[in-house]
């Protein structure tokens, strides 16, 4: 996508700016100097800015930023600005007002930024050491007019010392980065950056390389800046390695004391704008999560994904496994834009007569749906007198590995834990089990809802060991802390450890970790030390990692061994 | 692209110390008598999958300084453990097994099958049982941020899990046929944040395919000595597939292959025996 800003349009703006003049971002909104002996007074007069300082400097740059975006070696995001750029310090503050001006912009793969967004000042507001602390927007500024801005500010930002050679940690869009600046004469100062320190939340880990020179005039002012950072993912995604590369110059071509009027309007800003900000707007991601479903749904209905579902029943399994999980993948995505294909979904698997491929393939798509409305579906079909007992068989598993429960799932499954089949008395219990974690994590846990402790009250009063060893497996399935002394208790049977011990394996305890220790190095039965490493599996990796290497030196049995291996490949896996 | 065959201590770089001994090549189940155990895996960081199965039968001379081993012990089944990768999140999602014993005069058995942690069965063998389902596993997403451009992944890794049991105890023998399998198969969706760009992914993988079917007959053991029926088989399908990137602008488009991995399929019979064994 291209798209030229009309250079008429920002002739106001234009106009402004050049009545001013400033200075390069941080330090540069102040005077600037780089010698050794300026510095001093320049930092002095920078680091809080001064309210005795009444006149400021319009300084106004040509600007060009260049980035690209490269997916897998390919080029997939091209951004070319032209223009100018204006900076005005704002005398009293630790605020410096910038905007564009005359912006020409191409963007070719990405997101393009609203014209008036792009040109609308911002403000760059400074820590009281003198760094870069975030910019300032108004509140309409569109995402895209937000990066762009940010990437430009920051890939230029300077954090003045008074030595030859100083250190700082800077801030930019993705992280917190290790600035290191050296002194090349009398004129010249060079940033070199080298990776991050740490990102930003829920930023993915990048690496980064970036040079930064400034050049300033006889008058400690900036005269000139480049900079060249190269950014890629530090790990290979599933898409390939993602890199970047950033090239950004300012050359100064004007400057003008600010007016009054000038001063006025920028201190106005500074109310009526956001708080300073590094990080980019956290995104919507249902948007582009819904974006995905609807590709993925484009073209199916459920009818035709339950034919291509039946003609696979009777099939080997292996020449179909594949084709049957992108089919349920399929169905949830088409579940997840289009309820009302779920409802539909839910009322054939409660009709009679499905076979269990087919309740197969509806109970898998509405559990691959994850929504309220195909929990319900599933619930209904799980209760409904003409349900097939393969469908409602199917909706109890499809309910046990969703992450949804609610009144209605749990008085489901509570009928199917009373029914008169003993596969679905099975099924129903242990996903009961998990509907009391689903619920303990949405905090929706109370009175008259409370599955956990109907299992726990079952428990109690079971009758033999073979009801104990199944309450016993639909409890650890709740990871509910209330379990953990009934689970104790239950490791001290023979015939129940195994099943006790893989029960701890949710419980968000420090004592369950002692106690799966324990049993690991302790119990004579290598069946519960195979259990206590199958539960290790959703324990704390920094618990457990270092603690595996004394118990593979110390195990005997093959079979417990090679649990112990699979465990630490998975802890250990990157 | 060949997939990485690993070993399971060569995965672990730091903890290469930690092992005692080498782990068996993938696809080259080791036997010891009657006793059959594998374990692999294979990862490129970003999808992948690892497996460790046990099939066989176990008696006293197993645990002979246990006394809680009586005489007449036995175990027999098989016990399936696989774990998948996607956008470098690894989890457990298959643990399935059909076991049952003897001791002491008492015989049981237990099925047991779970998918990313949540029992899903677990019941005492009684009567035949065919238990098998296709689910999605587990979601993994991926955001990418750089340099303000924002690409949005979620990877599905889903498949079938289960085991097919069919027990009998009897006075004078226990007899089971088991076969645990799972099947695991992963793909991603794709989506840039713009108006004027695509990207979508488009293949699958195979994870994992794997099932271990087990057929066993024994008399409870006297005196040393027992007599057997038993074929102990599996059958492996290793990272196997492609995906595909299709990259789409306003005015062109690009398609690039990004993961392609390879597979092998493995298999056949691990150990078979008709007759009598003796300790």
């Amino acid at each position: 996508m291209k798209r030229r800003f009309s250079p008429l349009a920002a002739l106001p703006l234009l106009a402004t700016a050049l009545l001013g003049g400033g200075a390069l971002l941080q330090r540069a909104c102040a005077p600037s100097a780089v010698s050794p002996a300026a510095a001093a007074t320049a930092a002095e007069a920078s680091i809080a800015p001064s309210a005795r300082a009444e006149a400021s400097e319009r300084r106004v740059y040509a600007v060009t930023l260049a980035q690209h975006v490269t997916v897998g070696g390919e080029t997939f995001v091209e951004t070319h600005l032209e223009g100018r750029i204006s900076f005005l310090p704002i005398p009293g503050t630790n605020l410096c007002e910038a905007r564009l001006v005359d912006p020409s912009l191409e963007v070719s793969g990405g997101e393009a930024p609203r014209g008036a967004d792009l040109r609308r000042p911002i403000l760059l507001a400074y820590d009281a050491e003198g760094r870069l602390e975030g910019v300032r927007f108004d509140t309409r500024t569109d995402e895209a007019s937000r990066l762009l801005l940010t990437s430009l500010v920051s890939a230029t930002q300077y954090t003045r010392d008074k030595g030859l050679t100083w250190s700082a940690d800077e801030v930019d869009g993705s992280g917190t980065y290790r600035a290191d600046y050296e002194r090349k004469g009398e004129r010249t100062v060079e940033r070199h950056k080298r990776g991050y320190v740490r990102m930003h939340e829920g930023l993915t880990p990048l690496v980064a390389e970036g040079e930064l020179r400034i050049v300033v005039d006889g008058e400690n002012g900036i005269e000139s800046a480049t900079a060249h950072e190269a950014t890629r993912t530090s790990r290979k995604t599933a898409l390939g390695d993602v890199a970047g590369e950033l090239r950004v110059s300012l050359r100064l071509v004007d400057r003008a004391k600010a007016t009054r009027a000038e001063l006025s309007a920028a201190r106005a800003l500074a109310g009526a704008y956001e708080e300073p900000n590094m990080v980019p707007p956290k995104r919507d991601r249902s948007a582009s999560r819904r974006e995905m479903d609807e590709r993925r749904a484009a073209g199916h209905d459920l009818d035709e994904l339950r034919a291509a579902f039946a003609e696979t029943d009777g099939q080997p399994r292996d020449e179909v496994g594949q084709r049957r999980a992108t089919l349920i993948h399929t169905a949830g995505a088409l579940f997840r834009v289009r309820p009302e294909e779920a409802f539909e979904a839910g009322k054939r698997l409660a009709a009679s007569g499905v076979t269990d491929a087919e309740a197969n393939f509806l109970a898998g798509g509405l559990a691959a749906a994850g929504t309220e409305e195909a929990a319900d579906a599933l619930a209904d079909a799980l209760t409904s007198p003409e349900a097939s007992i393969e469908a409602r068989r199917h909706s109890a598993v499809s309910l046990a590995m969703m992450p949804v429960a609610d009144e209605h799932t749990v008085a489901a499954l509570s009928k199917g834990a009373a029914g008169d089949d003993e596969t679905l008395r099975n099924l129903s219990t242990m996903a009961l089990g998990a509907a009391g974690r689903s619920l303990a994590a949405s905090g929706d846990v109370g009175e008259g809802l409370d599955p956990v402790a109907d299992l726990l009250a079952r428990y109690a009063s079971a009758t033999d060991d073979v009801e104990r060893d199944m309450f016993l497996a639909a409890l650890g399935n709740s990871g509910d802390p209330r379990t953990f002394e009934v689970i104790r208790g239950a490791l001290a049977s023979p015939r129940l450890a195994p099943t006790a011990a893989y029960a701890l394996r949710f419980i968000a305890m420090p004592a369950v970790d002692t106690l799966l220790h324990t049993l690991a190095t302790t119990s004579p039965d290598p069946e519960v030390r195979q259990a206590t490493y199958r539960a290790a599996f959703f324990r704390d990796t920094t618990v457990w990692l270092p603690w595996l290497e004394s118990a593979l030196a110390k195990e005997k049995d093959n079979q417990v061994l090679e649990a112990i291996r699979a465990v630490i490949v998975h802890m250990a896996s990157p | 692209m060949q997939p990485e065959i690993l070993k399971t201590f060569a995965r672990l770089a730091p903890f290469a110390a930690l092992l005692a001994a080498p782990a068996p090549a993938a696809a080259a189940p080791s036997c010891s008598g009657p006793v059959c155990q594998d374990a692999a895996g294979w990862s490129d960081g970003g999808f992948g999958a690892s497996y460790t199965f046990w099939t066989g039968l176990q008696t006293k001379k197993n645990f002979p300084t246990d006394a809680s081993y009586g005489a007449d012990y036995l175990k027999m089944g098989a016990d399936l453990h696989a774990t998948a990768k996607a956008f470098g999140v690894s989890k457990p999602i298959v643990d399935a097994y059909a076991l049952m014993y003897n001791n002491n005069g008492v015989s049981s058995g237990g099925v047991h099958v779970a998918a990313v942690g949540v029992v899903l069965y677990s019941a005492s063998i009684t009567n035949a049982i065919p238990f098998g389902v296709s689910r999605t596993f587990f979601k993994a997403d991926e955001d990418i941020s750089l340099l303000g451009v924002h690409i949005d992944l979620d990877g599905k890794v889903g498949g079938e899990l289960g085991v097919d049991v069919t027990p009998s105890i009897t006075s004078s023998y226990m007899s089971l046929i088991a076969e645990p399998y799972a099947r695991a198969y992963a793909d991603a969706d794709a989506d840039v944040g713009a108006a004027c760009a695509s990207v979508a992914v488009k293949g699958s993988l195979t994870a994992l395919d794997l099932h271990v079917p087990a057929v066993i007959t024994a008399t409870y053991p006297q005196d040393n000595s027992m007599s057997v029926l038993m074929s102990l088989d599996y059958s492996l399908h290793s990272l196997d597939g492609k995906l595909k990137v299709e990259l789409e602008y306003c005015m062109d488009s690009d398609s690039k292959t990004l993961v392609n991995f390879d597979g092998f399929t493995a298999g056949g019979q691990l150990f078979a025996k008709w007759g009598n064994i003796s300790w």
